[in-house]
């Protein structure tokens, strides 16, 4: 896999299915027919991607702004491995990807 | 045709609005062999389309409908499964061909509504086979279990790599390098087949240009693969005939293109068991033609007599010697066409003993 | 007019078996079975008294067969399972053609009837409302399904959560409830006027023995059921009797991940699981004592 770190992501919000119960979400993505159960930080950053495009360094910052949490090295790293996750389960697509190849 | 098995099959599949007329015994027959051939599908979304569906006994319309969401679940997989490997390809910059269902569902032909399928079929250039599967293990794919027989034949005789599956899912991966086997009578060039692959708009992939699915869909059912219930396959022959003759020309290139690839005798076969079951409409001068890659009068009658019976599905309660001859013969025609004897010999003394052991019904009463 | 099959003796039911096969209604599906080598009449007769006879002429749901192979009939006689020309089990010795037989006639039902969100799950009626028990096999929800349908509760199913894709109203599919090991005992010592038929002892499942649906519940097979209450049962030995209430979306990872199909319905799926969970009171029971997990259930009645 090529190095992420400065490539954006989105989702797109026609695929996602949600049902919320107090801090609990469970998804359904249609394309791969899946059901994810999330907690509040992954859903958020789902729901923020199939808004608009980001980057684990601009995604790190919206999140930690939201809930509040302090903008260090752990969160940064956690969510550049979140979105890893997401894209290998096919939920977040890497923007570089929806350009025409060479 | 002799068979009521067959004739009512075909009158399901070719007028829909005839069914409203079935007696509640020929739908109870005829829904066995819906399943059974996997036609289901295509037959209840084809009595929607005549505006019948709501006049169809009620057990008819629930069983269509459970059919229809499974057929719409494993369409959906496979589509999916199609999305991964294209996802898993980025960068390999390797062109990757989608073969026979994966690629008429994804070019969206209207024949393949309904039609079920598992699997997903690829075609990569043979000199980029070991990135491919390398790529492909790195990202989750796994060779399903096989014993080191089936290994050793895929990876030395046969035209695809051993089946894959991603493990955290459940459609199988099938990954060729060309359209038949190398050890194969038949030998269609590679090259020529990648020149005029065509690009899928939409997609990361490609697809046979028109005339070679044709040729490929005629190749998987007369010489590659088992003619037992593949009634499914002659539909898929003539959806694409029927398709592609709109397209100007499309004939006369088929007539050549399978002279240039080696492939008429398929095509011979293709042509007259599509007209003879589903009166595809051939123009006379290209059936004319095909005729002179006909095969000499004793194979021709032997194929007339056994084709049949191995296409359609037999009654499910009776089993029949005939129908069982027929398909042994055939089935050893397909492996005699694909390897030469000192492979075959051996390996249908195996094949033979499973299948004997697995067979089905074989206590009919 | 008695189409029932209590109306047949034990000869017309042999010879139908034999022959052109017994056309059965099994809830909303019609089946017809058939023996070869193998004499299942007597059985046939006690467990499914109750049923309807389906039309002679279809058309089906199922075709399935029991068939002894004639080629083992005088060593080992076997029995096997033929649905459609296709063996989807391993053969059983001849004596388990019953328990085969109904295992076959699940599993046509959960390979099929997607048109329903078929969960894996006991379910019993009153009033018009239902309780849904779904749960791993070994739980108990057979035990407890039997225990209730003694005590003034209509069986819905002890097996299958039949969700109908028009209403998300539940489908009866009153079938033999095959006891195991101690419920067997257990069952007896609860229900003594039940009708359980013979033991099979040794199956993959341990030893088995079917009681008989009552008549009342056979009879009302087409009369579907509101989903009231989920409750995810758990017989601990010992256990005092524990009635929790259950958040969301536990209740709907644990619908989701005990039914049949729930991956095949696809997004269908997912909304009806989702309504059922939102509509439905979910709970945790965990017991030992089955009178007392009896009460637990009827006070949600109050």
């Amino acid at each position: 896999m090529t190095d992420g770190t400065a490539s954006a992501y989105i989702a797109r919000r026609s695929d996602f299915c949600w049902e919320e119960w107090d801090d609990r979400y469970v998804l359904f993505y249609v394309p791969s027919q899946k059901t994810h159960y999330l907690n509040q930080t992954s859903a958020i950053a789902l729901q923020r991607l199939a808004e608009s495009p980001y980057t684990a360094k601009t995604l790190a910052d919206a999140l930690s702004e939201e809930s509040g949490e302090p903008l260090d090295e752990g969160l940064r790293g956690s969510i550049a491995q979140l979105l890893q996750h997401l894209e290998t389960q096919g939920l977040v697509v890497r923007i570089t990807d929806l350009e025409p190849g060479p | 045709m002799s068979f009521p098995e067959a004739s009512l099959l075909l009158r399901a599949v070719r007028s829909p609005e005839d069914l409203r007329e079935l007696t509640n015994p020929q739908w109870d027959l005829l829904l066995r062999l819906l399943w059974k051939c996997r036609l289901i599908g295509r037959v209840a979304l084809s009595c929607d389309a005549a505006g019948i569906s709501g006049s169809l006994p009620q057990k008819v319309q629930q069983q269509f409908e459970s059919a229809l969401v499974l057929i719409d679940k494993q369409r959906q997989m496979v589509a999916w499964e199609a999305n991964r490997v294209g996802w898993a390809m980025q960068g390999l910059e390797v062109p990757v061909v989608l073969l026979k269902g994966a690629a008429y569902m994804l070019s969206r032909f209207d024949f393949q509504r309904g039609r079920l399928f598992a699997d997903l079929d690829v075609m990569v250039p043979v000199d980029d086979l070991a990135r491919v599967e390398e790529r492909l293990k790195q990202r989750g794919w796994r060779f399903t279990k096989l014993n080191a027989y089936d290994e050793r034949y895929y990876r030395v005789w046969s035209h695809e790599l051993p089946p894959m599956r991603h493990f955290e899912r459940e459609v199988e991966l099938d990954v060729h390098h060309t359209i038949l086997p190398l050890t194969s009578r038949l030998t269609p060039d590679r090259e020529k087949l990648w020149e005029r692959t065509q690009t899928l708009p939409g997609t990361p992939f490609r697809t046979l240009a028109p005339e070679d699915m044709v040729l490929h869909s005629a190749v998987h059912l007369f010489h590659d693969g088992e003619l037992a219930d593949a009634v499914r396959d002659v539909l898929d022959l003539d959806g694409l005939m029927r398709l592609f003759s709109q397209q100007a020309g499309f004939w006369d290139t088929l007539i050549l293109r399978a002279g240039e690839l080696g492939l008429s005798r398929p095509l011979f076969y293709a042509l007259r068991y599509c007209d003879r079951f589903l009166e595809t409409p051939v123009p006379d001068h290209v059936m004319a033609s095909s005729q002179k890659n006909a095969p000499t009068s004793p194979l021709r009658l032997a194929m007339d007599a056994m084709v049949p019976r191995a296409l359609f599905p037999q009654h499910p309660d009776r089993s029949n010697v005939a129908t069982g001859v027929s398909r042994w013969l055939l089935y050893t025609r397909a492996h005699w066409l694909r390897m030469p004897p000192s492979i075959l010999l051996p390996h249908l003394a195996r094949k033979g003993l499973r299948r004997i052991k697995g067979r089905p019904d074989d206590h009919g009463n | 007019m008695n189409n029932r099959l209590d109306g047949l003796t034990d000869g017309q039911l042999s010879q139908r078996l034999r022959t052109d096969g017994l056309p059965l209604k099994i809830g909303c599906f019609d089946a017809r079975i058939r023996t070869s080598g193998l004499e299942l009449a007597t059985l046939a007769h006690s467990l499914y008294r109750d049923y309807s006879l389906a039309d002679d002429d279809g058309p089906f749901d199922f075709h399935v067969r029991v068939a002894s192979p004639l080629a083992r009939r005088f060593t080992r006689p076997q029995a096997v399972f033929h649905w459609d020309g296709g063996q989807p089990f391993e053969p059983l010795p001849a004596g388990l053609a019953f328990p085969l037989l109904e295992w076959g006639i699940n599993w046509c039902i959960a390979n099929r009837a997607h048109r329903y969100l078929m969960l894996h799950s006991a379910c019993v009626e009153k009033n018009g409302d239902a309780v849904l028990f779904p749960a791993w096999p070994g739980h108990g929800k057979t035990t407890l399904c039997a225990a209730l349908i003694n005590r003034g509760w209509r069986l819905l199913s002890d097996e299958f959560g039949l969700v109908r894709p028009e209403d998300d109203l539940l489908q009866p599919l009153p079938r033999p409830l095959p006891l195991k090991n101690e419920s067997i005992e257990v069952i007896r010592g609860f229900a003594p006027d039940a009708y359980l038929g013979p033991v099979f002892p040794k199956t993959r499942k341990g030893d088995v023995a079917h009681m008989r649906p009552p008549a009342d519940s056979i009879a009302r097979a087409e009369e579907p059921a509101v989903p009231r209450w989920l409750v995810f049962p758990r017989w601990v030995a010992d256990s005092p009797t524990k009635l929790e209430p259950m958040p969301g979306p536990e209740a709907f990872f644990m619908v989701a991940t005990n039914a049949f199909n729930y991956e095949v319905r696809g997004e269908a799926g997912f909304r009806t699981v989702t309504r059922l969970v939102r509509s439905c009171s979910a709970y945790r029971l965990v017991y030992s004592n089955l009178e007392e997990a009896v009460d637990a259930i009827n006070g949600l009645l109050n």
